[in-house]
């Protein structure tokens, strides 16, 4: 007796679909995994984002800052730091919530220059005013990091320019 | 006796290879679902390893027992672990265990700009601090935290 064996299997057109398929599905689930390590662009300011402390004064609690944008870029802001102790080498303590200006206090920590985004251009000055009632310790250097606001996508964001960090010894108690 | 040759009708055999492929198939997959790391991502999709490089913070451990620490970058970091080593050993905790401050006041961690001080005794065998950052990302079961590497992207504090 013969056993006839059906030797054709699937045809040609149905394991060409099937390979094609497999190939999409396969590229599918790779590109997924490997998309979330492409790097994206790095936020930082430009080089040429200065911006100094003209002058400082202190009296009755009361901390008066001229600040000058002396680089190439507009600044928005700035985050703005006191050591509070001589032999603090890194200032931490956050000026920002002593700002007289409520509206100019950023969430959680900053303060924000007068006017809309990057308002302070090059050369441009701006004095503001801390109330400083409510600290109790002595204040020994000032460190001032400018921010900017900068375009990711579309949303706005600040832009914290670290590179551009500045450091002044006051003398206020 | 007449012996049956006819075996599984191909239909039969056809079902049952497709579901063995398939069965096998799923394991695989389960398999190499548990081998591969689950995806940390932050900022619209983007890697959490690759979010760890663009960390930056400042430290700095003052004579007198206080530990500085300011977020200067643009990434919040959610909390620090700290190793502290001495005498061929080491331990890692988190900050919260050394510092009531930051138990207290940095629920949400040190967000940009943020500064944290506190003063932190470490034991008298301790040598070497490193900083270790931890971020905080989304995954498909919700929040989760990731720390960075600790060679790459920790902080070393000679006490």
């Amino acid at each position: 007796m013969f056993i006839r064996i059906k030797k054709k299997g699937v045809s040609p057109m149905i394991g060409y679909v099937l390979l094609v398929t497999f190939v999409i599905v396969l590229g599918v689930v790779i590109y997924n995994w490997m998309k979330t390590y492409i790097p994206q662009e790095d936020l930082d300011c430009p080089d040429g984002t200065s911006l100094f402390i003209k002058d400082y004064s202190c009296s009755n609690n009361s901390l008066n800052i001229t600040l000058k944008n002396n680089g190439k870029f507009s600044i928005g802001g700035y985050f703005i730091y006191a050591t509070t102790t001589p032999e603090q080498e890194l200032a931490t303590k956050d000026l920002s919530f002593y700002i007289t200006e409520n509206f100019s206090q950023l969430s959680p920590t900053g303060v924000k220059l007068t006017g809309e985004y990057n308002s302070l251009a090059p050369n441009e000055e701006e004095v503001d005013i801390f109330d400083l009632t409510g600290l109790t310790e002595t204040i020994y250097t000032i460190e001032i990091v400018p921010i900017r606001w900068q375009k990711e996508g579309r949303i706005n964001r600040i832009v914290s320019c670290k590179n551009s960090k500045v450091r002044e010894v006051v003398s206020c108690s | 006796m007449k012996k049956s040759v006819r075996g599984l009708s191909p239909v039969i055999a056809t079902v049952l290879l497709i579901a063995m492929v398939m069965v096998i198939g799923l394991i695989v997959f389960m398999w190499f679902r548990g081998l591969t790391q689950e995806q940390i991502t932050k900022f619209g999709g983007q890697n959490i390893q690759l979010v760890c490089n663009d960390v930056y913070f400042e430290a700095s451990y003052s004579s007198s027992g206080t530990l500085s620490l300011l977020n200067s970058g643009n990434i919040p970091i959610y909390n620090i672990k700290v190793k502290v080593s001495g005498e061929g050993s080491f331990t890692t905790k988190n900050l919260e265990e050394f510092s009531d401050e930051w138990a207290n006041n940095y629920a949400t961690g040190l967000d940009q700009g943020r500064g944290f001080s506190d003063e932190i005794t470490f034991d008298s065998s301790a040598n070497e601090i490193v900083l270790i950052p931890v971020l905080l990302g989304n995954t498909e079961q919700g929040k989760k935290t990731y720390v960075c590497d600790e060679n790459l992207h920790g902080y070393k504090i000679i006490l």
